[in-house]
């Protein structure tokens, strides 16, 4: 982690990631601190959230070993062995219950994974619709970090793996506001395109690209005058909410334009997400599951590390669902959910056969496969974060927090206690790395090390104030908790 | 209860294993319908022992006690102050047909647009979306697409640009024309004059500059809120300097006086009524009646909306209505077992729902309303469908009209949509169905499940479960459950004279099904037996005209509805209008021909949200 001292040359070359993306120079004339002093400090903190769904074979997932560093070992024969390169920049923490907790233990509507999906990010229980009651944790984070005017922030870059389903409130792990859920952008082109704002005139070269960037100012120009003649009305609150969000919409891109937005590209991830482009069948087919995967995982961390967000999710698939893994060595045939309960049958629950509910033999296994490959996701992503050494000498992960956490643990009874969490990252320094730390005690507890604190953990981290995250104290949530868990901070 | 019964519906005449059912909110917490897990029951060593179970209630009769006031749901309420605005974007419908009535276009296009995130409204015509930093730019490619369409398409050319490229005043004959139906409104001089310089600077353009400036400005217009936006307080008025405007309140304090709402301008009224009825852009005579100032009184606007009615295109936006208001997308989780349903055939999803589309818009085009849509005796079906209707066979394979016996099954409440699409794979779902009569037929309020309540084992029991009205009676009976169970299962047993593809039958697992009840209506507790009885019910009653009229009125504003309102809907909900009487009567509504006059009068949705159907 040493300091650079070089001329701006190698400052390029310094930022070129895994893959050849090239930045432009006035991004990076932009980011480059001009004094000695000024490079350790601030660097920008980014959060990202790695969400899994349905429950993990939990006598394989946590770490071996005794709590405290992570040695050699630790990782070895568990879900999370292909992290093990990445080990000293890893944080377990365990025992943390989800809160407000799920099986109906406290009021809110949902069933039990709708409230494991709409707790998770939010801290607040879900409605009669399964919808939650307050905003995620990337949009409150987005609001803060994000550029553009207050109340109108950049939003979060909300990623997908899957396809929607029958019961809507399933896919949603974000939420912008009480009730507002934000689903995820499954198609790969449309994400792509929307963060490197090409649309509909991507030209292959960047002179063409130069080139409609100056034609398109003339016209982004006319609209915000229009929209500013607007804001002259003497309009209501949620009307001049509106035209913000609108404005900064026109704006951003403008930025865009003008500046960064097609100056940070990458040819090759382009090509691969072009095979999705306009190819809404195609996205949801099972066998597309892992290429759409890496897609969007490489997004993630080209959205982070170009600084076009600093806010990031993505989820897969989605609570009680889940493909069929048919790659990688796997050859299932029962899709994630089934496996994640070992029963033939989606509606089958606990250990009865009953109607129909026949186990599935070796599921335990099958289960593990699933989590392994999903870690070795995870994997890849820290792997490319931690290729971008940013201006400060740190890397793009070291400058984040990336959260792992999953939907349940233990899938057969849907259980919210003892969840599998990872932060991945230490935000610059804040958080402790190399660390297998337990907050509670192992297994189905929810007395102590409730979830909303952890969330106030890392909203704190991310350079905000806060005292509580979630529904607020006395209103249903019994076991929530004040304040940060200081136990993982540096 | 004189259905036939179907061969091979049944599971046999022995007593079904009980098993351990999940606790009496499994409706109500959405047990899915083959496709997701069941929550938590007994077994799970995580549940705690709930202390107070009740002994198992006789539920059998469901004598509701006579409640001062009658039922336990009230009415939906209606919000203090309405969530207008000045600003209302344009639905992803209603800017897709906007631009296919813009440049005669009239194929599907590849313009995708993220969809709007649910925010308890329960339609599309929503006065509350925005554009956010997704939209922003698919708005943009597709505002260049378009225009780079236009300007090499010499077919929409021409119909953009109606004047010869060389004639040196098209560039204002284009801007004027084409901007005009843009923004829906003449544009002002200032407005034109800011759209020259993309024309270059050359007077007049050569040809590659004219184009050039075309696209340009095509690109501009359609990204601009004036076509995004349906904008009503605009007008001249933020030019003219003899209109005064109220003073601004603060943002958060509460008006000291509200004054007077004002009214819309001809052109605000020609896009409010289009985009009402038509679900798009004014048409010509739209057009016209703004221009020559005869769309601003009431006489005016009932004239306009008649005419309109006339329209082919009117058709889909008011199925489109029904199909939000009754859910009709609920139809994607209907999936029956194969091993118990054999007959079902494939496609069954798209079947239902074309054919109850269907259903629906033969009733509207003859000039029906809600009566005929709950007791009309027929439906459409397709060979499968007819199968389960216990219909003849024909020839073909298309959707044909199928006539009942009315006594055996009327409306839409015993079409198959329904029927299965609240159901579970293996059998019915009263609570469902009884859910759906109290909150979209009656819009009552229904709360939620108190927490714990899922982990309430069952209570065990000498009698025999044989029916689903047994198993819904023991789970539902028990410790509170009854409290608001009583009211939601009554209707939803009416239809146990149909199985969970929508079958009739007389018996299950070899008893005899039991559909009688009663419901509080109108003022008074009503006993039926069987779904018939019930629809007719439905169909007389006072309340369920109440709430189909509340629920146009707020599909018609786009937000819920306010006690402001109330006059209107009592107005309409008092004789039970046909629909083309119901749409007469909003658009001579006070709140459809004006707009809020204050900025403090408009509330923020946020902090007014009221209880929007579901």
């Amino acid at each position: 982690m040493k300091l650079y001292d070089s001329p701006p040359v190698s400052r390029r070359r310094w930022l070129r990631g895994l893959g050849g993306i090239a930045l432009g120079l006035p991004f990076l004339e932009a980011l480059a601190p001009r004094s000695a002093a000024a490079r350790a400090t601030s660097a920008v903190r980014r959060f990202g959230v790695f969400f899994c769904c349905n429950g993990v074979d939990m006598p394989r997932w946590f770490p071996n070993g005794p709590y405290g560093a992570l040695g050699e070992a630790h990782l070895a024969g568990t879900a999370n062995e292909a992290l093990s390169p990445w080990r000293h920049k890893l944080l377990f923490p365990r025992g943390l219950h989800m809160a407000p907790r799920g099986g109906g233990r406290d009021p809110g509507g949902g069933d039990d994974h709708g409230r494991c999906m709409a707790h998770k990010l939010t801290a607040f229980p879900a409605d009669a619709n399964g919808l939650a009651q307050g905003p995620s944790i990337d949009y409150v984070l987005a609001q803060a970090l994000n550029p553009g005017p207050p109340g109108a922030r950049r939003p979060p870059l909300n990623l997908w793996v899957g396809k929607p389903g029958n019961y809507k409130m399933l896919d949603y792990i974000s939420y912008s506001a009480p009730g507002r859920a934000v689903a995820g952008i499954n198609n790969p082109w449309d994400a792509y395109a929307a963060l490197i704002g090409i649309g509909g005139n991507d030209a292959g070269s960047v002179e063409a690209r130069a080139r409609i960037l100056e034609e398109r100012k003339s016209v982004l120009d006319l609209v915000q005058g229009r929209l500013e003649r607007l804001r002259r009305l003497p309009l209501g609150k949620d009307d001049q909410q509106k035209l913000d969000m609108h404005f900064t919409a026109v704006r951003e891109v403008e930025l865009e334009a003008s500046a960064t937005g097609l100056s940070c590209s990458d040819a090759g991830l382009e090509s691969r997400a072009r095979q999705f482009k306009g190819k809404a069948e195609l996205v949801v087919e099972n066998d597309q599951y892992p290429v759409i995967a890496d897609i969007q995982i490489d997004l993630f961390a080209l959205a982070l590390a170009c600084d076009m967000t600093r806010v990031v999710t993505l989820h897969f698939d989605r609570g009680s669902g889940g493909p069929t893994f048919k790659w990688d060595g796997m050859n299932h045939e029962y899709n994630h959910h089934k496996l994640s309960h070992g029963k033939v049958r989606d509606d089958c629950f606990g250990e009865s056969t009953a109607k129909g509910c026949d186990n599935v033999s070796g599921f335990r296994d099958m289960l593990f496969d699933i989590d392994r490959w999903h870690q070795r996701r995870f994997a890849r992503l820290l792997e490319r974060l931690d290729a971008y050494a940013e201006a400060d000498g740190r890397t793009a992960l070291d400058n984040s927090a990336i959260l792992y956490t999953n939907e349940m643990s233990d899938g057969k009874l849907h259980s919210f206690m003892d969840l599998p969490y990872i932060i991945a990252g230490s935000a610059g320094g804040r958080f402790r790395q190399n660390l297998y730390y337990p907050l509670g005690p192992e297994g189905d507890t929810d007395r102590s090390a409730p979830h909303n604190r952890l969330l106030n953990t890392i909203v704190n981290v991310m350079g905000i104030e806060s005292d509580w995250f979630g529904l607020p104290e006395g209103k249903g949530g019994p076991t929530m908790q004040r304040g940060v868990y200081t136990e993982l901070l540096a | 209860m004189r259905a036939t019964e179907r061969p091979g519906a049944k599971r046999g005449d022995q007593r079904r294993e009980m098993g351990r059912p999940a606790g009496c909110l499994a409706g109500l917490l959405g047990l899915l319908v083959g496709a997701a897990c069941a929550s938590p029951t007994a077994e799970s060593p995580r549940a705690p022992a709930t202390p107070d179970v009740a002994a198992s209630v006789d539920t059998r009769g469901y004598e509701l006690p006579a409640r001062p006031g009658g039922t336990s749901f009230p009415e939906d309420p209606l919000v203090p102050i309405a969530a207008d605005t000045w600003l209302t974007r344009l639905s992803h419908g209603q800017y897709r047909h906007t631009i296919a009535d813009l440049f005669g276009i009239r194929e599907e296009l590849d313009l995708p647009l993220s969809p709007d995130a649910l925010d308890g409204f329960g339609f599309d015509t929503s006065n509350a979306f925005r554009v956010d930093l997704r939209l922003g730019p698919q708005y943009r490619a597709a505002a260049e697409l378009l225009a780079e369409r236009a300007v090499n398409d010499p077919a929409i050319f021409a119909r953009v640009v109606p004047c010869s490229v060389a004639a040196p005043a098209c560039r204002d004959e284009f801007l004027r024309g084409f901007g005009a139906r843009a923004f829906r409104r003449p544009l002002r001089e200032a407005d034109i004059a800011s759209f020259r310089p993309l024309f270059g600077a050359a007077e007049p353009p050569p040809e590659s500059a004219f184009r050039l400036g075309v696209r340009r400005s095509i690109e501009a217009m359609l990204q601009a809120p004036e076509f995004l936006y349906v904008i009503v307080g605009d007008g001249d008025r933020l030019d003219s300097p003899a209109a005064p405007e109220p003073a601004l309140a603060h943002a958060g304090e509460p008006p000291a006086r509200r004054p007077p709402p004002q009214q819309l301008d001809d052109y605000e009224m020609a896009s409010r009524l289009s985009y009402f009825l038509y679900d798009s852009m004014p048409d010509e005579a739209l057009f016209t009646a703004a221009r020559e100032g005869r769309l601003h009184t009431p006489d005016q606007v009932e004239a306009a909306a008649r005419y309109m009615l006339t329209q082919p295109r009117v058709l889909d936006k008011l199925v489109a209505f029904h199909e939000q208001l009754w859910q009709f997308e609920r139809f994607a989780r209907i999936s029956p077992d194969a091993a118990t349903y054999p007959m079902v055939p494939d496609g069954f999803v798209q079947s239902v729902r074309f054919a109850t589309r269907s259903f629906v818009r033969d009733i509207l085009r003859s000039g029906g309303g809600l009566t005929e849509l709950l007791t009309a005796p027929y439906a459409y079906a397709d060979a499968g469908l007819r199968d389960l209707y216990g219909a003849p066979k024909i020839e073909s394979a298309r959707f044909a009209r199928v006539d009942f016996d009315p006594e055996q099954r009327r409306g839409l409440l015993m079409q198959v949509g329904y029927l299965a699409s609240n159901a579970y794979s293996i059998r019915t779902d009263p609570i469902h169905r009884g859910l759906f009569v109290i909150r979209n037929l009656l819009c009552r309020t229904v709360p939620d499940p108190p927490p714990g309540a899922t982990t309430t084992p069952p209570p065990d029991t000498d009698r025999p479960i044989v029916t689903t009205r047994d198993e819904v009676d023991l789970v539902t009976g028990q410790s509170f459950c009854p409290t608001c169970h009583t009211e939601i299962n009554a209707p939803g047993f009416a239809f146990e004279g149909f199985d969970a593809v929508g079958q009739a039958r007389i018996s299950e697992n070899g008893a005899p099904v039991d559909t009688a009840a009663s419901l509080w209506i109108d003022g008074r507790l009503a006993r039926f037996d069987g779904a018939v009885e019930l629809v007719e019910l439905l169909a007389r009653s006072r309340e369920a005209h109440r709430c189909y009229s509340r629920r146009w009125l707020e599909f018609a504003y786009g937000r819920p509805l306010a006690t402001s309102d109330l006059s209107t809907l009592e107005h309409i909900a008092a004789s039970s209008m046909p629909i083309a009487d119901i749409i007469l009567a909003i658009v001579r509504s006070p709140a459809f021909a004006s707009r809020p006059a204050s900025p403090a009068a408009v509330a923020t949705r946020a902090s007014v949200s009221g209880e929007a159907h579901r």
